[in-house]
């Protein structure tokens, strides 16, 4: 039988993961842990019971002589008193002081008798007015490897024996008997129903086949001594034993969590429903992004740029000034503004439609599981992913915004330096015409005309145009550029922002969903390999639409 | 009927009431609880306050009020005790004929086993008499041996895995008048049957005491002695105790030898044979019932309170949860961190046109402005545009909030017993009312609409349109909304951030328009508005919790006139 402790530790970090309350199973599976470090070849059977149902006479019975004491009132037996080999006396020890203590008898078997392998523990009662006698009983339960529950026709089917014992730990055992105790006193045929009568109870209690001894303390115990001699070794009966508390526990996480052994989970929230907050929220942080703001950045960075290269003396003076007031850190900086996406609002909005998905499927849960599922709708939680999803996807290589340029730009710059030098000239040659009015003849030099215009007010007129007119080509061409460049920048923005949301907003509702596949193959039974691992996989959320 | 009578009538019949209207509140958080308030329990469950509740409503209805009324109504014997003690055995020899069936399977008596004549049974099963309440298909009348005055009641077991026995076991042990309880040398020790025993002591009950299957010789007298002294050290007094020896039993099985309780027998056929006899046993019961009203009633009215102290509790739990988030909400408002910048851009582009600059702008800027204005014309003003967006953020924020109240709520609630079954019978109470957005959308528009009618007030859309501007009642009060959200908080203007620039100029307009004194009563006036919705709203919120929880003060005071009845004058 392999080892199955994985299968416990499993889902005890699976259950963790969904915030199922995990006490009782890391107390077994710490149970189970100390219970290895004591001797495997010698098992604790413990006798418990009702009080006067006879588990010390039928102790002593089997003992042939007076080990516990038995009387007639009630109860009898208040501390626990074990029965053991006296060969194994020390090895026994420190198990039984795990167990809480016993008193001891011993017994002298030796060899291959099947007795050398136990210790059998007379317990206490489980249901008399001395309360100290059942916390003694539910102390000792978890700890023991084998039970002989002891009854009799009259306590049989007492409500403290089914509804506080048997329902609860039945499954929890794995070598275990009922004893129906006093016999005698029923006739053959009626011991014959009562027995059927107990072994259905058993059956509807949940574990089927539990050996059903007929015994009487007075006349014949030898049921009882078949079934401590049939063979099934020490060791046997300790794994069975974890196994069964193991396989019992994990059962019982998978049940807080609202998972059935028998069908694999299927997805709390389905495809559709996921691509669908994933869109919105998306949409929201890009809101939050602000992408048109970003454009309007990218624009202006442009044109900054082609007036540093092609704007006349004007543009550069204005280059100039706009760096040295911060104006241009402030308009024209892509990658600064998209860096300081959180000054422009929070993400409150964008985590809604994350948290209202998480929160509508919370119904669909068991009550013990939900709060572990509403801890991935923390809005502040779902918002604090976003934001480093944001950061990690506006963050890329800053090359991306390298401001277009533009070979025509230069050329632009010529044309402006030669319309300055035009309109320079021509109010040289004004302000030269006005000042020797008058005094120099001009016979001399005979001004020339283009067309009717004379030429000075040409050269003016005609450089204050073409400073006009390549201004607004820069202009329009560098917004036409940065335009074009901030599509390309927005669109690649919006495109990682997404692919980031869809790769990590959802991951605590992924972690949550193997969690809760993790948990189920823990359960499934070992007994049937290979059904599972394949379909249920890595990633729940994109396994099953329908 | 003398007037003590009188009085003890109409005490026991106002005490029954009351008791309905005790099982009524108890009934009613069950099921809010998830669960059924008839529903059966373990016999080895404890005895909670539904059990409680109960026992005083069957016990006030069906034995006190009758039992008052009318003294010499036929007697009520239950054989009572737990399963295979042979309850039927002994009602088959008091019977002197096999009426009910004894068996070795456990629990052998399913039904309750009335052995009463015609006239007597119709008495007591009548609409008024203290059966009528039990279900008939559970009750089997047997008219063999039965003695005219007397009605013996096999009862079925008080501890087996039958829960629906140990319901019915209880039920008729409310309204008894005298108890057989019938116990074995294995089984008195028990616990379950003490609980019963418990009961039959606090309401007074007369009693006899029925060990039954003794071991033989000296163990049988030590046996009996332990039992007299742990019933004597319980304090439950009872009338006589019988010893049964184990075996003595007619060859039938289904009877005892009946020379062993040939005094019980005597007895019955005594209360069968005297009214007087009977009278006597029915006076004492009442009077040991009528003792016993004050500790029961005592011990409901201390589970009501603390049901009360429980349902504060988690009304507190909500109350806090829900105040943090209203107060995270409000700082929040105050940081200027509200509105998407998406938002506050539109209202930029507003208050930084030159149309409205040139109204507070000086020397240089202000020519410009002027300029610039008789060029382009008056700036159209994105008031619809900014009321959408903000209203938007706003809903977003105040959902997020209600939802992680409500989320914080519900998992303190699962940390808490009772607040665990509440919260697993409502999911939805995981995240926000699902009309929450719809509901804070119509509070902030109404909000809006408040503000408008101040601005309207202030007069101050008249000195816009004087300046030029045709500047609606709404655009006023979409100033002022921004003047809530994003206040300069000392800012000049030249700060980076889109944000501050637009609260300085909002800030400017708003002083331009109303007046630098008028501003900050706006603002006040409308801060304070929001505030008040938005508790109303996170208010709404928390109720949905409260609605689950019972009333702490009804719940007090049924507390309260329950113990004034424990009072002897009560």
């Amino acid at each position: 039988m392999a080892d199955d402790t994985w299968r416990l530790a499993a889902a005890i970090d699976a259950a963790v993961t969904l915030g199922i309350d995990t006490h009782t199973a890391a107390a077994t599976r710490q149970a189970i842990a100390t219970r290895s470090g004591f001797p495997g070849d010698l098992y604790v059977l413990a006798l418990a019971g009702g009080t006067g149902v006879g588990k010390s006479s039928l102790l002593n019975a089997l003992a042939g002589s007076e080990v516990s004491t038995a009387g007639a009132l009630r109860p009898t037996t208040s501390n626990a008193l074990a029965w053991v080999a006296a060969t194994r006396v020390t090895e026994a020890g420190p198990l039984l002081e795990w167990l809480g203590g016993a008193r001891l008898a011993v017994h002298g078997a030796i060899a291959d008798d099947p007795l050398v392998s136990v210790a059998i523990v007379d317990l206490p009662d489980l249901d008399s007015m001395a309360a100290a006698h059942a916390a003694r009983v539910d102390a000792v339960l978890p700890r023991v490897d084998a039970v002989l529950w002891v009854t009799d026709p009259e306590k049989y089917a007492d409500a403290v024996l089914h509804d506080r014992y048997l329902r609860r730990w039945l499954p929890r055992l794995g070598r275990q008997a009922v004893a129906l105790n006093k016999i005698d006193r029923l006739t053959q045929v009626d011991a014959a129903r009562l027995r059927a009568d107990l072994a259905a109870r058993l059956d509807r209690e949940g574990v089927a086949g539990v050996p059903i001894l007929l015994t009487s303390a007075v006349t014949d115990v030898s049921a009882l001594r078949d079934w401590l001699s049939d063979g099934v070794t020490a060791k046997e009966i300790v794994t069975q034993r974890h196994a069964a508390a193991t396989a019992a526990a994990v059962v019982d996480l998978l049940h807080l969590a609202g998972l059935d052994v028998l069908t694999p989970p299927s997805p709390l929230v389905l495809e559709p429903a996921r691509a669908q907050a994933l869109a919105a929220a998306s949409a929201a942080v890009l809101r939050v992004v602000d992408l048109v703001g970003l454009r309007q950045q990218a624009i202006a960075a442009t044109q900054a740029a082609a007036r540093g290269r092609g704007g006349g003396p004007w543009g550069r003076l204005r280059s100039l000034v706009d760096r040295g007031t911060g104006v241009q850190e402030r308009r024209t900086d892509p990658a600064g503004y998209l860096s300081r996406w959180r000054e422009r609002g929070t993400l409150a909005p964008a985590a809604q439609p994350i948290r209202d998905m998480v929160s509508g499927s919370l119904a669909l849960l068991p009550a013990s599981a939900r709060p572990g599922g509403a801890r991935i709708a923390d809005t502040a939680a779902i918002a604090d992913r976003l934001a480093e999803a944001t950061d990690r996807a506006i963050g890329g290589p800053s090359g991306r915004f390298q401001a277009p340029t533009s070979r025509l730009w230069p050329m632009i710059g010529l044309g402006q330096l030669a319309a300055t030098a035009a309109v320079v000239a021509g109010a040289i040659w004004i302000v030269a015409l006005l000042a020797s009015a008058g005094n120099v003849p001009t016979t001399s030099f005979e001004m020339p005309f283009l067309g009717p215009v004379p030429m000075p007010a040409c050269l003016v007129v005609g450089g204050l145009l073409a400073w006009f007119v390549l201004g607004r080509l820069l202009t329009a061409h560098a917004a036409r550029l940065g335009g074009q460049w901030a599509t390309g920048v927005a669109a690649s923005i919006d495109v990682a922002v997404r692919a980031e949301l869809a790769r990590t907003a959802l991951q605590p509702l992924d972690a949550w969903e193997q969690a809760r596949a993790a948990l189920w193959l823990a359960a499934r039974s070992p007994a049937d390999p290979g059904a599972g691992s394949a379909s249920v996989g890595v990633s729940p959320g994109r396994a099953a639409t329908g | 009927m003398t007037t003590d009578e009188a009085r003890l009538i109409e005490r026991v019949e106002r005490l029954a009431a009351l008791a309905g209207r005790t099982w009524t509140a108890v009934a009613a958080r069950e099921r809010a609880l998830g669960g059924e308030p008839d529903a059966a329990v373990s016999a080895a469950a404890p005895i909670g306050p539904r059990h409680r509740a109960r026992e005083l409503l069957d016990h006030t209805r069906h034995y006190l009020v009758p039992r008052a009324r009318d003294l010499d109504a036929p007697l009520v014997v239950v054989v009572l005790g737990p399963t295979g003690s042979g309850k039927s055995t002994l009602v088959n020899t008091l019977a002197g004929a096999v009426v009910s069936e004894a068996g070795v399977l456990r629990p052998t008596t399913r039904q309750a086993v009335l052995v009463a004549t015609t006239a007597d049974a119709d008495a007591l099963l009548g609409p008024a008499g203290p059966l009528a309440s039990l279900p008939r298909p559970r009750i089997r009348l047997v008219e063999t041996g039965a003695r005219p005055g007397v009605v013996l009641v096999d009862a079925p077991d008080i501890d087996s895995v039958e829960q629906d026995n140990r319901a019915l076991a209880d039920a008729i042990l409310e309204l008894a008048d005298l108890c057989l309880f019938v116990t074995t040398a294995t089984r008195y020790a028990d616990q379950v049957p003490w609980d019963v025993l418990g009961r039959v002591a606090q309401r007074g009950l007369p009693l006899i005491v029925i060990v039954n299957r003794l071991p033989t010789g000296d163990a049988a007298d030590s046996v009996l002695t332990d039992m007299r002294g742990l019933i004597e050290r319980a304090h439950v007094p009872f009338e006589r105790m019988v010893g049964v020896a184990e075996g003595s039993i007619e060859a039938s099985g289904q009877s005892l030898v009946t020379e062993d309780i040939a005094g019980l027998v005597g007895r019955i056929d005594e209360l069968a044979q005297t009214a007087s006899a009977r009278r006597a046993v029915a006076e004492q019961a009442l009077a040991g019932a009528v003792r016993g009203i004050a500790p029961l009633v005592g011990s409901v009215a201390t589970d009501l309170d603390r049901a009360a102290d429980d349902a504060d509790g988690l009304r507190r739990i909500a109350a806090e949860d829900h105040a943090q988030e209203l107060v995270l909400l409000l700082d929040r408002l105050t940081q200027g961190t509200v509105l998407r910048e998406e938002v506050i851009r539109q209202w930029h582009t507003f208050v930084g046109a030159d149309q409205v600059t040139r109204w507070f702008s000086r020397g240089i800027g202000r020519i410009r402005a002027a300029a610039s204005t008789l060029v382009r014309g008056a700036p159209a003003i994105p008031a619809a545009a900014v009321q959408r967006g903000a209203t938007e953020d706003l809903t977003a924020l105040v959902v997020a909030g209600a939802a992680d109240a409500a989320r914080r709520t519900a998992t303190h609630w699962s940390g808490d017993s009772q607040g665990a079954r509440l919260i697993g019978q409502a999911p939805d109470l995981w995240t926000n009312a699902p009309d929450l957005p719809e509901r804070t959308r119509a509070a902030f528009e109404d909000w809006i609409r408040t503000i408008a009618t101040d601005v309207a007030a202030t007069g101050a859309t008249k000195r816009g349109v004087a300046r030029g501007l045709s500047l609606s009642v709404n655009a006023g009060a979409v100033t002022v909304m921004l003047g809530v959200f994003a206040h300069t908080g000392g800012v000049t203007g030249a700060e980076v951030g889109i944000a501050a620039a637009t609260a300085f100029l909002n800030q400017k307009l708003m002083n331009a328009l109303f007046g630098e004194a008028a501003v900050q009563d706006l603002i006040d006036r409308a801060r304070d508005g929001l505030t008040e919705r938005l508790r109303g709203l996170v208010d709404a919120e928390r109720a949905r919790f409260d609605r689950l929880v019972d009333d702490g003060a009804s719940l007090r005071s049924l507390a309260a006139e329950l113990r004034s009845y424990g009072t002897p004058d009560g």
